[in-house]
């Protein structure tokens, strides 16, 4: 072969890869994506989720549906949503704060009801937050946020460094042994884009959990947000939580 | 690995109750110190032209290489998809800093293998030409990437590179270390890493401890080994260099503190808590008194209370007060990688990890890590031979 041949040959065989890489390929890829997603539309909504801990009795149904749903490992160890237990007692300041088995077997009476000032509990779950720490810190992108709102770690790419759950401020992430990948909650991602609600709100008993899309002035959670005074956890963190809770003291981190 | 609940303190976040980052995060630092450490004690002489540091210089490049080539495996052992561990300079996601690391390693490592490809150039090409066949030989033919010419102008070339290589080379190491620093400090949920100081504290313990091992190796060299008598006006150099670099250090680190302190932000009391308790034993006594206070004491009578005459004192003193450094900044960053992590994101409580042995991510594959940079330096130094330049130079 010529020298002239070799360089056409050369020349016409890297086109034809950069024009199918460029062209043909993403187009297949688009279209995978739109079969997965069966037709839903991320960027038609904005997710937002509310808790009302003035309703929240502590059951533990959110945790116990959580765990089945997503196959959470059933130890005290990984949790996509848990609850916490503040109670302050008289002529304490603090509050005394604790989350047994991450209040998957409800809780357990541990205080004399006369020595109980106040007491609340608060349903803790990702924040999905605006400005995603975990998001920023993982060093492979297997992290990333989505349009409509929600964080998602991709299971095929995480490497498993554990960046990200340090980076967490909320503690809501954990590493799930059986993928080897970082894992938290997606406010049952696969769930609401079939147009469900996350499993822990359908499980609440008493309606603390609320859900919607917040570009629906109509859906629950714009009217709970409009309704309520509402609070977001850690807003020094400068990660803008999007969990939006009513009836939280500031003591609640 | 999961943490012993019934050693919790107050409140912690269900989810902590899972320890992510363990002894490999530990050795991680300190062996990316020990890099940075090695090549600043090279630079002294190569860069500042201080010759008390000649007899090192070129052993503690050698060195600097061995333990740059370790420090990623630590990671890579902590991993829990290892083959996925080369994406992060593959498809590296730029907002990352331990993405970002990847190509502050790369670069580092580029520079130091040119530094030393240039620094051992004669002994490549004298040892490539050697007429007796062997391995070595063999080596060091490939080394020498096909360039046999050591005239007098080709070695003016090859000293002003190397010099050149050498000037860039202790930004490098720097940047190096401190972004190691950066990885911890960056992580704002987390009170006890969370500092712009962070880097500058990594950075200058890196230093104190390729000091402290550098003389270490010396003393081996030196004492065990024989090669040659302990220069004294080396030591001394050492005994100046260690005592400077640890002054400046404890500053940092007593900087850190008092701010914590003064400032009294959320997080002062929890951390007073995680000091008081779970890091009495291996911060407050173990980096601060015994670790730190110890060898500065010892330093201090060497500069001004035992005479120069006294040199097997002095030699022996040193190496104590070098080893105390060295077992001071693994502490160091024991306390920064452990610490923060026994002290809950809620700042309600606080917990103590247990360290195992026998996992990937053990202790023992940590021991086996620490040890290896020495076989591989070993193994370089049969090759490069850095202490026979210096014999025919004191000869």
């Amino acid at each position: 072969m010529k020298r002239r041949d070799f360089i056409k040959a050369t020349g016409t065989i890297t086109l034809a890869a950069g024009a199918y890489l460029t062209v043909l390929k993403p187009s297949a890829n688009a279209k995978e994506e739109k079969d997965w997603l069966n037709g839903y539309d991320w960027s038609k909504h904005y997710w937002g989720f509310g808790i009302d801990c003035t309703k929240c009795i502590g059951c533990g149904s959110c945790v116990r549906a959580c765990k089945e749903e997503n196959d959470v490992p059933k130890d005290p160890y990984h949790f996509r949503c848990w609850v916490e237990r503040y109670v302050y007692l008289k002529g304490e300041e603090k509050p005394k704060v604790d989350s047994p088995n991450g209040g998957y077997d409800g809780f357990p009476e541990k205080y004399k009801k006369e020595e109980v000032l106040k007491a609340f509990f608060v349903p803790k779950l990702c924040n999905q937050c605006a400005v995603p720490a975990c998001v920023q810190v993982c060093p492979v992108g297997a992290t990333y946020q989505t349009k409509d709102g929600v964080v998602l770690v991709d299971e095929d790419y995480c490497i498993g460094c554990r960046y990200c759950i340090e980076a967490c401020p909320f503690g809501a992430r954990y590493m799930n042994d059986e993928t080897g990948c970082a894992d938290k909650c997606t406010w049952c991602y696969h769930r609401i884009t079939k147009g469900l609600k996350p499993v822990c709100v359908e499980a609440c008993p008493v309606e603390a959990r609320i859900f919607g899309d917040l570009k629906d002035k109509d859906s629950d959670i714009s009217k709970f947000v409009e309704k309520h005074r509402v609070s977001k956890l850690k807003p020094d963190m400068g990660c803008e939580a999007r969990v939006e809770y009513n009836g939280i003291d500031s003591e609640v981190r | 690995m999961p943490v012993d609940l019934s050693l919790i303190k107050g409140f912690i976040y269900p989810n902590e109750g899972w320890f992510q980052w363990s002894f490999m995060l530990v050795i991680y630092p300190y062996i990316t110190g020990l890099v940075a450490g090695a090549f600043v004690v090279s630079a002294f002489y190569e860069v500042f032209h201080d010759e008390n540091f000649k007899p090192v210089s070129k052993l503690a490049l050698i060195c600097s290489l061995a333990f740059l080539i370790v420090c990623v495996m630590p990671l890579q052992f902590h991993l829990t998809h290892h083959l996925r561990g080369f994406e992060i300079f593959m498809t590296p996601h730029l907002t990352s800093a331990m993405a970002g690391f990847g190509f502050v390693y790369l670069w580092y490592l580029l520079i130091l293998l040119l530094e030393i490809w240039f620094n051992f150039r004669e002994k490549i090409v004298e040892g490539a030409e050697s007429k007796k066949p062997s391995f070595r030989r063999f080596i060091l033919r490939i080394l020498l990437l096909g360039s046999h010419d050591v005239s007098e102008k080709a070695m003016k070339t090859v000293h002003k590179v190397a010099h050149i290589l050498a000037i860039i080379g202790i930004p490098s190491a720097c940047f190096l270390h401190g972004y190691v620093g950066f990885i911890f400090g960056s992580i704002k949920a987390n009170h006890w890493w969370a500092s712009p100081l962070m880097p500058f504290i990594f950075l200058l313990s890196a230093v104190v401890s390729g000091v402290a091992m550098m003389y270490v190796l010396y003393w081996i060299c030196c004492v065990i080994i024989k090669r040659e008598p302990m220069n004294h006006k080396t030591l001394n150099s050492f005994i100046q260099m260690l005592f400077g670099f640890l002054i400046v250090d404890l500053a940092f680190e007593g900087l850190e503190l008092l701010q914590i302190f003064y400032a009294h932000i959320e997080a002062t009391e929890p951390i007073k808590e995680l000091i008081k308790n779970e890091l009495m034993g291996t911060y407050v006594w173990g980096q601060a008194i015994i670790g730190s206070g110890v060898p500065l004491i010892i330093l201090i009578f060497l500069e001004w209370i035992i005479p120069w005459s006294k040199k097997h004192l002095r030699q022996g003193l040193m190496l104590i007060a070098s080893l105390f450094v060295l077992g001071s900044v693994l502490l160091m960053r024991w306390n920064v990688v452990i610490g923060g992590q026994e002290l809950s994101r809620s700042l309600l409580g606080t917990f103590h990890f247990t360290e195992v042995f026998g996992t990937h991510e053990g202790v023992g594959v940590g021991i086996c890590l620490l040890i290896l940079p020495f076989i591989l330096m070993t193994i370089f130094s049969l090759f490069l031979d850095p202490w026979e330049y210096e014999k025919k130079e004191v000869n």
